[in-house]
């Protein structure tokens, strides 16, 4: 969803390398104070709370006394958390996770590129801008209105069954929200379509910054347009695509919390039951906040990793990386 | 036309040919399935709402009506809502694209001193957090609970997006910080009369996600504010639209004992939805001709 | 736009931040009054049923004028358990809590001592309620012996709630005037031959496929236990040891039931995925024959088929036996005698004096009158001992009723409420006796009244959610809920027995004793602690 650039892998020598680190800090008081809403803004509501991780290895409990104290008071029990959570569930979730997130991914990945390459060789004005402007759209709804529309397109009586048997591809309606197998394609496409629009405007921006001279010269010798595509605006692409692959890799076990709350139901939480939502449902809504905490440090562990492994793979084989 | 036709023919390659019908072809199939669900829930949400219980509305209200409307536009709590959400994102966009700005700015400069370390600190908070609870605890310290500000503070602080308007800063020419420099202007001076006005393209860009996301939200209000002057109106649109089924026995005879919440009709909810949706869709052409633009020299680099 | 715009909109919001800052940090710490004053003090009150409701109708200014308490209501656009639980996590609750009592957030909000013990305040501020309450304030004493806690809605059994909702003027079609109006219960294969005659009859109406029977998703089914008489526990003889329901050999036969209705095409094909909602208006579509579900919870379908179809296409009651459940044997009146909610004061009230007096005005028979009838002379007049609605407020809550609760907010607040009626011949409250006019309360009457049975003895047995055995319970659950789709959803009866084998062997992995030990010692307790 995101598009970064890497900072340069070289760093530029400053010139105030060699001066004392405090004079530079005074020099740049101003960038400091700049900086300064930001730095609060992590300290207290991204570092702060991680003191909450070692939640996970007690078994916490609140009292009037206060989160520091129930913190301090509450027994340790180690990994007992963790260990609870791999001899149960952790097969069936993280299966859901992947299965979701992978799909997601599958779908949601190329299409932007698709649609940014395919825009870009409309020469008509206006349709151009039409088509771009309407993939927009699901983006600016709230999932709570996209999960309402999905629900009923998806319907025994919605849009597509009507279709599907209109054209004879089934006979009788499909229920998609009761069999799991197809909630992970509904959520991959689901979330596609939200986000395709908005993703391939990041590539159309890459494409436009190409030097228009490599196609001059391309036409020149007679490329077609489908050789220029090939040759000359995917490579172009390539770093762009790296780096949004590095990010989707680090937020595989991301697989998006709102719309998978709104869309599931009982008969098919075998499927759709997945490490954000379990560890919501157990840790806030059943209240045992250790376990829930547990659930999600693992969560958070592992991206982290994920995302170092994927940017050290992205550094070697290409030159592209987030950091 | 047939003449345009044959000059297309002898223009084009076999591959070319192929190429316009999959690009023709998949851009309609985009405009079809980005539109017609809207097309779908604005002819239901002017379509009588008994009759809309039917179903079998595809292209055109059936039986036109209104009244789904002044329904929706008569309902104190909707209303209500509304301000809250408008509130939360004309002040909220600001504030968090002045924190952001502010710190990618900062962060673009090569010479800033521990700032390699920095990056890394706020990156690391990309993929890894404390929890719920703890973070609620934050919030309560801060006294932000029921308050307005739990809005606009917490979030206030995209490193997605602080990342995007840095690498536009990095395309920026060096030349002119250096110039200014050698006048005298401070980093403050130079953030603002320079860094500022030249990434307009990308400010806007950002602003426009941010308002999106804040016109969105409801989670953040279900999970931080109890108070009805507080809701946003998605949360009034999850009640509306009823994604949360009553579970048990002792849930549904509360609700016949308390509310007997009348369902709402179908057309009632598309109402909502539309007068939901159509406020922040309209911000859109507004921003549209910086949105390319601003994208365009932050991937340049990538 | 101005070249200087930008950079100043920013420099102002980030003044705007510093000063939103330190204004919140500030405004935290000027909270809380004293009440010895006459000025009216505000009191934060959770209330998850009340919707996005203001406390500003004529009979909430009521209440401030009589108690000199304004209630700020406190209510979640989402699930109020979770929203509860983080409440509590942080001990950042409001002055007074309901919550549901078969909840694990009760268990939490007392043993965490969130809710106060109430036992002096009840002695010293509230005779109101010891006058009303009566013997159902021993019964909701915690294991301590101590009260945390009133109950709402207490008193209430013996009253009609879930069973078969038919279609009127099918049932009329399909089994004779008579027949459809007579009070004799159906057996088991009655209706299921009910059933299939209508889906021979009318495969399509309106062009759509008819369904004879819609549940509303797996929440449903417990109007499907009442028609087995599954109980919240298995036991086999009364104040003996308590064993998980799916035990019963009669949840077996009612999965098969439903499973039977399946395969012959009977039962809705989208019956999981059914919410209120969506059950509501496919109920309001003219090719449903039934649904089992809680009597007023068709009144919207019906009122809506009425209107385009007739005065008996409206959903009314049948009581319908399952197989070896005898006619007083069925339990589709499952309600608890000490009510659904449990509204306690926490220890962040800054003044517990005035939330009593104010529990205590609504626990009266004045404050009840106030809240299920409004005001006397305007709203409601007494005839002959019977409380009846004056005709201009009985006309609009007939038109609209969401609309004239808001006017009027009579039955809007619904706190510290028994269920007994005012008077013998009376009605609970204004809206029961608008909707004991219904056909639908009619027919529930007369077909489902001796179907209760009191869940009070059950409704919170369960382990506490902070210790092992409650991750293993909410487990258990789990299983169970996720088990009953592939129950009914198999292809044969075979595959549901199957798929119920698995179960039981999945509730036991999951540590079912474990839990079982936990529930029976709880209800040990609780047996001693009632004297029973």
């Amino acid at each position: 969803m995101d598009n970064a650039t890497p900072a340069p892998t070289t760093q530029v020598t400053h010139p105030n390398k060699k001066k004392n680190g405090w004079k530079t800090i005074v020099d740049q008081r101003y960038l400091w104070l700049l900086a300064f809403p930001a730095i609060v803004c992590v300290i207290l509501f991204n570092y702060a709370p991680m003191s909450g991780i070692y939640m996970a290895f007690t078994n916490y409990s609140s009292s009037s006394n206060g989160y520091i104290s129930d913190l301090t008071h509450a027994p340790f029990v180690g990994l007992y958390w963790f260990k609870y959570f791999f001899e149960n569930d952790f097969g069936l979730i993280m299966r859901n996770t992947l299965g979701v997130s992978l799909l997601s991914l599958l779908f949601g990945f190329p299409m932007p590129i698709i649609i940014a390459v395919l825009l870009n060789e409309v020469r008509v004005g206006w349709a151009k801008k039409g088509i771009q402007t309407a993939s927009y759209l699901p983006y600016f709804i709230s999932w709570v209105v996209a999960a309402n529309l999905i629900l009923t397109m998806f319907s025994a009586n919605g849009i597509i069954n009507d279709i599907l048997q209109a054209l004879h591809i089934t006979t009788k309606e499909i229920l998609f929200f009761q069999n799991g197998k197809y909630f992970w394609w509904i959520l991959a496409i689901a979330n596609m379509w939200k986000g395709m629009g908005y993703n391939a405007i990041i590539y159309l921006a890459a494409i436009s910054g190409i030097d228009q001279e490599q196609y001059e010269a391309a036409d020149i010798d007679g490329a077609t347009r489908s050789q220029k595509i090939r040759f000359i605006t995917l490579p172009a692409l390539k770093p762009t695509i790296m780096i949004l692959l590095i990010l989707s890799i680090g937020g595989i076990l991301n697989t998006g919390f709102e719309q998978i709350l709104l869309l599931q139901n009982s008969s098919i939480l075998n499927y759709a039951d997945v490490l954000d939502t379990y560890s919501y449902r157990y840790g806030m809504v059943n209240g045992m906040y250790s376990y829930g905490t547990a659930v999600g440090l693992f969560k958070a562990v592992v991206s982290f990793l994920l995302v170092i492994f994927a940017n050290k793979l992205s550094k070697k084989y290409s030159d592209a990386a987030l950091f | 036309m047939t003449e345009k036709l044959h000059k297309y023919f002898a223009r084009s390659s076999k591959g070319d040919v192929v190429l316009d019908i999959v690009k023709w072809v998949v851009l309609a199939l985009v405009l079809l399935v980005t539109l017609y669900p809207f097309w779908n829930v604005l002819i239901v949400s002017f379509n009588d709402a008994t009759d809309a219980v039917r179903g079998g509305i595809y292209w055109w209200p059936r039986k036109f009506s209104l009244a789904s409307y002044t329904n929706i536009l008569q309902n104190v709590e909707f209303l209500d809502s509304i301000k809250v959400t408008v509130a939360r994102t004309l002040i909220g966009t600001p504030v968090s694209l002045f924190v952001t700005a502010a710190l990618a700015y900062v962060m673009s400069r090569r010479d800033f001193y521990g700032g390699k370390t920095l990056t890394m600190i706020f990156i690391f908070t990309m993929y890894f957090g404390g929890g719920l609870v703890p973070f609620y605890m934050i919030i309560k310290a801060l006294g932000l609970i029921n308050n307005f500000w739990v809005f606009i503070i917490p979030g206030a602080l995209s490193v997605y997006n602080m990342i995007l308007i840095r690498s536009y800063i990095d395309t920026l020419p060096e030349d002119l910080f250096e110039s200014a420099r050698l006048d005298g202007a401070s980093d403050l001076t130079i953030f603002f009369k320079i860094v500022v006005p030249l990434s307009k393209p990308i400010l806007m860009t950002v602003a426009l996600f941010v308002a999106v996301g804040q016109w969105n939200s409801w989670f953040d209000a279900y999970l931080y504010t109890s108070s009805q002057s507080l809701k946003p109106m998605q949360a009034i649109l999850v009640e509306i639209l009823n994604q949360y089924a009553t579970g048990d026995a002792s849930k549904a005879a509360v609700k016949n004992a308390t509310a007997a919440q009348a369902v709402t009709p179908d057309s009632i909810r598309m109402a909502a939805t539309i007068v939901s949706s159509v406020p922040i869709i309209m911000v859109y052409p507004f921003v549209q001709k910086y949105f390319v633009k601003g994208m365009m020299l932050g991937a340049v680099k990538a | 736009m101005n070249k200087h715009f930008v950079s100043h909109t920013l420099l102002l919001s980030g003044l705007v931040l510093g000063g939103a800052v330190m204004l919140s940090a500030c405004g935290a710490k000027d909270s809380g009054s004293k009440s010895d004053t006459n000025k009216p003090v505000t009191l934060t009150w959770f209330d998850g049923n009340s919707g996005s409701a203001k406390f500003d109708d004529p009979v909430a200014k009521e209440i401030e004028k009589q108690t000199g308490v304004k209630v700020d209501i406190q209510n979640p656009s989402g699930d109020p358990d979770g929203k509860l639980s983080l409440l509590l996590s942080s001990h950042d609750y409001p002055d007074i809590v309901m919550v549901s009592r078969s909840s694990n957030n009760l268990n939490k909000y007392i043993s965490s001592k969130a809710f106060v013990p109430l036992n002096d305040l009840i002695d010293k501020y509230m005779p109101n309620v010891k006058k009303m309450y009566g013997n159902t304030l021993n019964k909701t004493r915690w294991s301590d012996g101590k009260n945390y806690y009133l109950a709402n809605w207490y008193g209430g059994t013996g009253s009609a709630v879930g069973g078969f909702e038919m279609r009127y003027d099918y049932m009329k079609e399909l089994v004779g005037a008579k027949r459809a109006a007579s009070s004799k219960p159906f057996t088991q294969s009655e209706m299921i031959d009910i059933l299939t005659k209508f889906k021979e009859k009318h495969p399509k109406i309106d062009g759509k496929d008819s369904v004879p029977l819609l549940l509303n998703g797996t929440g449903a089914f417990w109007v499907v236990d009442g028609m087995f008489g599954v109980k919240k526990y298995y036991q086999t003889e009364k104040g003996g040891k308590l064993n998980w329901n799916a035990y019963d050999p009669q949840y077996l036969k009612e999965m098969l039931f439903v499973n039977e209705l399946q395969r012959k095409g009977l039962l809705d094909k989208e019956w999981v995925t059914n919410n209120d909602t969506l059950s509501s208006q496919k109920l309001s579509a003219n090719n449903v024959l039934g649904t089992m579900w809680a009597y007023w919870n068709t009144d919207t379908a019906s009122k809506s088929l009425e209107a385009t179809h007739g005065k008996d296409a409206h959903y009314v009651a049948y009581k319908v036996m399952g197989d070896g459940v005898g006619p007083k044997e069925t339990t589709y009146g499952a309600a608890g005698s000490l009510g659904w909610d449990a509204i306690g004061i926490t220890d962040k009230c800054k003044d517990k004096k005035a939330a009593a007096k104010l529990l205590n005005f609504l626990a009266s028979r004045k404050g009840q009158n106030l809240m299920f009838w409004g005001f006397k002379g305007k709203d409601y007049t007494i005839k002959n001992g019977e409380y009846v609605p004056t005709a201009k407020v009985e006309k609009a809550f007939k038109a609209d009723q969401d609309k004239a609760k808001k006017e009027t907010g009579i039955t809007r607040w619904t706190w510290c409420v028994t269920s007994t009626p005012p008077t013998p011949k009376s009605a609970q409250s204004l809206t029961a006796y608008i909707g004991d006019q219904s056909m639908s309360a009619k027919f529930a009457k007369q077909n489902l009244t001796d179907t209760a049975y009191d869940t009070a003895p059950y409704d919170s047995l369960l382990p506490e959610g902070s210790t092992p055995e409650g991750l293993k319970a909410q487990k258990i659950q789990d299983i169970q809920t996720q088990a009953i789709p592939k129950m009914v959803n198999a292809k044969t009866a075979a595959g549901t027995k199957k798929a119920y084998k698995q179960m039981l062997k999945d509730i036991n992995a999951a540590g079912l004793k474990d839990v079982l030990k936990v529930v029976n010692q709880k209800y040990k307790a609780q047996n001693k602690l009632w004297g029973e």
